[in-house]
């Protein structure tokens, strides 16, 4: 070797003076060509030089790339390693003496919650029923205002109500069970995973993994020279390749700073990566990194990462809890997670983790004993599509759409947020399966293909307008287009209740005012006629104005409309909360209006809510991933109307139910309490219903994306899928806001004393009756209408025989 | 014997105690509060304000919340204290006395639009049947003129 060097660095010297010379005195050149000849380098003198200088550069470049790939290794392995998708959990369920709660609910939540029924509650996630008594182990959990620990809650039911709520034998107020998980806000690579400390995981699963993957883990320093000569003489031997060579250093370093690609260059930069990884961190934070990083499975749109979501995903337990079989199958899975899948592939799954128990045997990690109690056991998987790991996607759009409006989106998807909701499982079950339900029906009786129809739906909380359920498309798991939030489809008679209202507001109606239901025209700037028609093409002359609204009779609401002032229904409109442009043509008064589900929605929040205008919300709180709260929100609104005028409308709304196009609802229900409105577009486009009863509002909508007619109402296409989900949630019938005067009317709609020839009774806003009602002999002496001011519609026909005839 | 039946009767009275009020328990329409915590010496009580959140006696699992909220408030974290309230109103969502505090902890926080409008959803639901009618009307009376004064009005 140090012969070698010598004559390398002398000619190096001799360079290194030629150059100096050359560069001061350029006149020399003789004297250079001299020298040279004086020492002829040889061929392999020259070669050495070369060689030396190329190693120099070598190592130089080795050395800057190793200097690079540690500071990638080193500035991606500290702090935060992953970026961790937000997190979003439905509400809590709050038991509290007096709810009023089915025993089915209840076992419906608990399982979509990954609860398990048990004779003997002892571990948390688990759950008794003993006749009226519930015995419920309810996890620990981190809620959005405070870490609760495991409890056992024991409950009775009476009378459908929770009787007596404890835990731990002491009576409680309110006990709230974990919210059940929806979904997430997920970057482009849709990775989830849910961290864990290697404490935390069981040590037989660590010690598995080990002896499966890489037994020498403890021994190298992140290439394993015996394991890559083993796995090449199998591979050889084989004619394939049969076995990896790569340590859990190698394989976590590929997950997680590399790409899947088969290149040499690859290899070698997996390779240094390893050693530098093992250089700088200890073998115990490698293998946490390990269990967390590795890809255990897809579900959807979202790739499982990481042993503890793997483990809730499938088995429906945290880590702690799995058995010996469930932790072979979890190992076992590492090596293909797809060709292994336990749902797809149990017998595969099966034999792949018996070869796992073996290996565990085999290196005394349990014993002979435990390997055939665990071989024994089948391969027990929760259901893959169950609700606790579904996603709830037109929902999880919603609030995606709400918080982008406080926060940044990558902020969203990268910072492992909390997002606690107002979602009600229950209510979201009902929705869903009465759309699919109900829709395919549809088409069934229509002899459309499938699928033709689409549908949207939003069901929200009267009082708080909290979202609690929301469906975007049959397809309910579909995470495309939103119907829900983004069809703008023309809203029909959903806008009549407004030209109603501000005909009620402007003091100059009332319920009994006689409107007339008679061919209306009405000319355009540009001279184009508007003449809108009945759905039954027939004219109904005079009648009250709440029959007309009941009804959705469409000459006598734009008659009406017209009267009161296209302007001052678009104010109206406005006031409820419609926040888009809307144009002021008479054809608005019957709907022609283009508005989404959500926007209905709002709309008829404040006919709900009692005349207090609030935005449809979806959001309760949202922490940080240690939870820390960031936001949290409350009731938010403003009083639109007063709730003595909306009360008003509300016995409009709830004539529909009594006599009008929500007729059907009435004998379902054996209750009128109910308020609502159908609407449907022209030419049968467009099929709405949007009614509430005490606790909730619902609005569907259905319609061809093409937008092309259909043979269904308002009535027969969306009122049916309202009908089905309160059937399942529980009609609470309405109850009076605030209280109204009551009076008998006569068939001119004149209030009258009772007993007086009155056909119906009608509400009246408190005090306006004053001075107005008709005596009995003032009846008697009555023989028509006297058309007493312009403003009053009350004019009858000749008399009211005439006008019952 | 003698023992066994004072100590039954003890614990009967010691539960008798504990219980709710059945028209708490069993309020249909969830809207019943009362604003001090014996209903029977409202008379006596001439504060037209409340000083806690908590006060008064409320269905046990709204008790609980306002609780909370109080605990909440006293440590200096107001809106979380409203988020308490407001799980409260989801609860018993037509109770007067629930919306009068969540104006009430509004108004501290200087938000008194909002504390108008809540007072106005009280306003609707106090119900003249309501043990503690007078108290919480007078309550709302109050706090909307201390609302109106900081509005200017």
């Amino acid at each position: 070797m140090t012969t070698a060097k010598k004559p390398t660095r002398a000619s190096k010297s001799s360079t290194k003076k030629s150059a100096t010379s050359k560069k001061t005195v350029t006149k020399k050149k003789p004297s250079i060509s001299a020298s040279s000849k004086s020492n002829p380098r040889t061929w392999k003198q020259r070669c050495w030089s070369w060689c030396w200088r190329l190693s120099i550069l070598f190592i130089l470049v080795l050395g800057t790339w190793l200097v690079y790939l540690d500071a990638q290794v080193r500035s991606q392995f500290d702090g935060n390693k992953w970026t961790l998708p937000a997190k979003v959990y439905a509400r809590p369920l709050s038991l509290y003496p007096g709810l009023l709660l089915s025993a089915e609910q209840l076992k419906s939540e608990l399982l979509w919650n990954d609860y398990k029924a048990v004779s003997h509650v002892v571990t948390p996630g688990t759950y008794g029923r003993y006749g009226q008594d519930w015995i419920i182990y309810r996890r620990a959990f981190s809620f959005a205002d405070r870490n609760e620990a495991a409890v056992k809650v024991r409950l009775s039911f009476s009378a459908g109500r929770i009787a007596e709520l404890s835990v731990a034998g002491k009576t409680e107020g309110l006990v709230r069970i974990e919210p059940q998980y929806i979904g997430g806000i997920f970057p482009a690579h849709h990775e989830d995973r849910e961290l864990i400390t290697l404490q935390d995981v069981p040590p037989a699963l660590v010690a598995a993994l080990i002896a499966v993957e890489d037994r020498a883990y403890f021994e190298h320093y992140g290439l394993s020279i015996r394991g890559i000569l083993r796995a090449m003489k199998a591979n050889v031997a084989a004619g394939r390749t049969v076995q990896g060579g790569s340590t859990l250093t190698q394989q976590l370093v590929k997950n997680f700073f590399l790409t899947n690609e088969r290149s040499l260059r690859r290899k070698v930069k997996e390779a240094f990566m390893a050693l530098l990884l093992e250089l700088h961190y200890s073998k115990e934070e490698i293998i946490q990194a390990y269990l967390n990083e590795v890809y255990l499975g897809q579900a959807g749109r979202r790739s499982i990462h990481g042993i503890a979501l793997a483990s809730r995903f499938y088995f429906a337990k945290n880590v702690q809890q799995l058995d010996l079989s469930e932790i072979a199958l979890l190992v076992g899975m590492v090596k293909g997670p797809s060709y292994y899948n336990p749902f797809r592939k149990p017998d595969r799954a099966r034999a792949r983790r018996d070869v796992v128990l073996n290996v565990m045997a085999e290196l005394n990690i349990i014993s002979a004993a435990e390997r055939i109690n665990a071989q024994g056991q089948p391969i027990q998987v929760a259901k893959s599509g169950r609700a606790g790991q579904r996603e709830y996607p037109a929902f999880i759009q919603l609030v995606k759409r709400q918080l982008q409006t406080d926060y940044r989106l990558q902020d969203l998807q990268n910072t492992g947020l909390r997002i606690f909701t107002t979602l009600d499982p229950w209510l979201q079950h009902a929705t869903e399966k009465s759309v699919q339900q109900h829709v395919e029906n549809l088409e069934k009786r229509a002899g459309f293909a499938k699928p033709t129809l689409e549908a949207a739906a939003v069901v929200t909380s009267v009082d708080g307008a909290e979202v609690r359920a929301i469906v975007g498309s049959r397809r309910v798991r579909y995470f495309g287009f939103n119907r829900a939030l983004d069809a703008q489809r023309s809203i029909g008679s959903l806008a009549k209740p407004a030209v109603y209202l501000t005909a009620l507001a402007s003091g100059r109606y009332d319920w009994s005012s006689i409107v007339d239901d008679k061919a209306v025209s009405v000319a355009g700037q540009d001279g184009s006629l508007w003449q809108p028609k009945n759905y039954d093409k027939k004219d109904h002359g005079k009648v009250f104005m709440v029959d007309a609204m009941a009804k959705s009779y469409n000459q006598a609401t734009a008659r009406l409309g017209m009267k009161v002032g296209i302007g001052q229904v678009v104010e109206t409109l406005e006031r409820l909360g419609v926040e888009k442009f809307i144009p002021p043509y008479p054809s608005i008064l019957l709907g022609s209006l283009s508005m989404s589900p959500l926007e209905v929605t709002q709309m008829f929040q404040t006919y709900a809510s009692g005349g207090f205008a609030m935005k449809p919300r979806v959001i309760q709180a949202l922490t940080t991933h240690d939870n820390q709260v960031l936001t949290s929100y409350a009731v938010e609104g403003r009083q639109a109307y007063s709730p003595e005028l909306i009360e008003n409308l509300r016995y409009g709304l709830q004539q529909v139910v009594v006599q009008g196009t929500g007729k059907r609802l009435a004998k379902t229900f054996n209750t009128t309490k109910i308020a609502a409105k159908t609407g449907t577009s022209d030419e049968q486009r467009d099929a709405w219903f949007a009614g509430f009863d005490d606790r909730h509002l619902g609005v569907i909508w259905v319609g061809r994306d093409d937008n092309k007619p259909m043979p269904f109402t308002g009535a027969s296409g969306a009122l049916p899928i309202w009908q089905n989900i309160f059937k399942q949630s529980g009609l609470e019938p309405l109850t009076p806001l605030v209280d109204l005067d009551w009076a008998w009317v006569n068939a001119y709609g004149q209030p009258v004393e009772e007993d007086c020839g009155g056909i119906r009774k009608m509400p009246f806003n408190s005090g306006s009756l004053s001075g107005r009602e008709i005596s009995c002999d003032q009846q008697k002496a009555f023989s028509g209408p006297q058309i007493d001011s312009i403003e009053k519609e009350k004019q009858g026909g000749s008399s009211w025989f005439d006008w019952l005839f | 014997m003698v023992r066994l039946v004072v100590l039954v009767l003890f614990i009967s009275i010691l539960t008798a105690c504990s219980s709710v009020p059945s028209g708490l328990k069993h309020d249909p329409k969830n809207q019943q509060s009362y604003e001090v915590q014996n209903k029977d010496s409202h008379k006596f009580i001439q504060q037209d304000d409340i000083l806690r959140l908590d006060e008064g006696k409320h269905h046990p699992a709204v008790q609980v919340l306002l609780t909370q909220a109080e605990d909440a408030r006293q440590q200096g974290l107001p809106l979380q204290a409203l988020s308490y309230i407001d799980r409260a109103r989801q609860i018993q969502p037509r109770n007067s006395a629930i919306f009068y505090r969540q104006a009430w902890l509004n108004y501290q926080l200087g938000e008194l639009q909002q504390a108008q409008q809540l007072l106005q959803r009280a306003r609707l639901f106090l119900r003249s049947s309501n043990d503690s009618y007078e108290i919480l009307q007078r309550r709302i009376k109050t706090l909307q003129k201390k609302v109106d004064a900081k509005r200017g009005y």
